[in-house]
């Protein structure tokens, strides 16, 4: 079965930033995210999305008719009671994926903690090609450092 | 640029206190609120599908004043938008930001780009001087005003132009570098155009030349020499990504406290606030509108700023000297060779 796929929301599938003047109608996935999303929703892959954004800011993404109905779960840091990268927020994340899932985040920290989790993290720094990563990430063989 | 340039951080790190930067602390969180304006005037408009509006210049930059005119570029993707509906939606967008108080320039940007254009053709036949320009510009200071998510997308992909290549990319990212080099000399160039085969007026202009533009391409060698300091590619390309859209002396201050030379920014960081001061006076923005090339030796105003861009110079020769000890052969083969 292809692996489970945990995605950050902000900075990796959408955008802004809440540090940007983020009011809620601003919000909007990534036309290349969505493609991405529909690509691996072909493909078998479970999709997550794990976030510290509000989940009330998040809700019109959630609702809305796009590639973001392909996510299966979703996990918010304020409905958790804990925030990436705290060890505790991972170890929630793992009642859901298995070790080994593919996390993807644009916050390097978080990546950090997630590899320690056990968790196979995937960088996405601004202007990465994420879409060949994810590929080489996945037929990379199980285990090996994702960075 | 993810957040407001925090200056009064920043300055102490090289020495100086937070009052010592006035001007860079007011143009900072001035733009940071005009930015803040726009982006929500705009957001009350429904945009076509695929476009997304920027602003550049200096309040892309977090540099601009209630007097600094704004930088408008509408970039939309062919197959989701088509150009007719990125011409009609600029307008709409200069009419919002005109009732706001901005003083849209209809010059350089004035008509919508397909993001495909500026991604085919990188050095090709089909690459322009206006292409160049948005890329170099996009990268380095564009700031979203509406449609963040595409907006994200767009430079993520003007940036993935160079990142993946598999020949020609070079460690480095040298072809990055060197497109920002052409797009300063090609600047360079254009003042002499403008200023004498077209007319327009040269103060100003000779002036931003000597600050705000040398200490942008100042910025970008500063960037590159730092990150040619990391171990490989993996580290040095996340680098340059988070750094390449931070407001120009913001970069050179992080650039060169990494590199060991903090204390040498202080002279910039001074001389750089007399100089955003200066612009930040409608007045005087006038005055050397006005200035005939004969009279500018008579001229106070302009005899203070031209005084101001050789300290300038002097501070950003200091950098550059610094840059020469501690990445020498980074800054001679891709810098200048």
């Amino acid at each position: 079965m292809p692996p489970a796929i945990v995605f950050d929301l902000i900075g990796v599938l959408a955008e802004p930033s809440w540090r940007e003047l983020a009011p809620g109608r601003l919000l909007a996935l990534r036309p290349d995210r969505a493609q991405l999303l529909e690509r691996l929703h072909a493909g078998g892959h479970r999709l997550l999305v794990a976030s510290n954004l509000y989940a009330r800011w998040a809700d019109h993404l959630r609702a809305s008719p796009g590639p973001l109905r392909r996510v299966d779960a979703w996990l918010f840091s304020s409905q958790l009671g804990v925030a990436k990268p705290e060890p505790a927020f991972f170890a929630r994340l793992l009642e859901h994926v298995p070790r080994g899932s593919l996390f993807i985040d644009d916050t390097a920290a978080n990546c950090e903690a997630a590899a320690a989790a056990g968790l196979a993290a995937l960088w996405a720094w601004p202007g990465r090609d994420l879409e060949g990563a994810i590929d080489r990430a996945l037929a990379a063989p199980c285990g090996a450092p994702t960075s | 640029m993810r957040a407001p340039v925090d200056y009064a951080a920043l300055l102490p790190q090289v020495g100086l206190a937070a009052a010592d930067g006035p001007h860079l602390l007011a143009a900072a969180a001035g733009s940071w609120a005009r930015l803040c304006a726009a982006r929500h005037d705009l957001s009350q408009e429904t945009w076509p599908e695929g476009l997304a509006i920027f602003a550049l210049g200096s309040l892309g930059r977090l540099e601009a004043s209630p007097a600094s005119d704004l930088d408008l570029a509408v970039v939309y993707r062919r197959g989701a938008c088509d150009h007719d509906a990125a011409e009609r939606a600029r307008p709409r967008a200069v009419d919002r930001l005109r009732a706001l108080g901005f003083d849209v320039a209809d010059k350089t940007f004035r008509r919508p780009l397909a993001l495909e254009a500026l991604l085919g053709e990188i050095g090709g036949h089909g690459d322009s001087n206006e292409h160049l320009t948005y890329r170099a510009l996009l990268l380095t200071e564009g700031a979203w005003l509406a449609e963040p998510a595409q907006a994200r997308a767009a430079v993520d992909a003007l940036f993935g132009a160079y990142t993946r290549d598999t020949i020609a990319r070079g460690r480095y990212l040298s072809a990055l570098s060197n497109d920002l080099q052409r797009y300063y000399r090609t600047v360079c160039v254009d003042y002499r155009f403008k200023v004498d085969v077209v007319g327009k007026a040269w103060a100003l202009r000779n002036l931003k030349l000597r600050h705000s533009r040398k200490l942008w391409h100042l910025a970008n060698l500063v960037l590159f020499c730092w990150a040619a300091q990391q171990p490989d590619d993996d580290a040095r390309e996340p680098l340059i990504a988070a750094h390449l859209g931070d407001p120009p002396l913001a970069r050179v201050i992080l650039g060169i406290s990494a590199l060991g030379g903090a204390r040498l920014c202080a002279p910039l960081c001074a001389s750089y606030d007399r100089f955003l001061g200066a612009l930040a006076d409608p007045a005087r923005r006038r005055r050397l509108d006005l200035l005939s090339h004969a009279e500018r030796a008579r001229d106070p105003d302009y005899r203070e700023l031209h005084a101001n861009a050789e300290r300038f110079d002097a501070a950003a020769q200091a950098i550059l000297a610094h840059l020469w000890e501690h990445s020498r052969a980074h800054l001679l083969r891709f810098g200048l060779l």
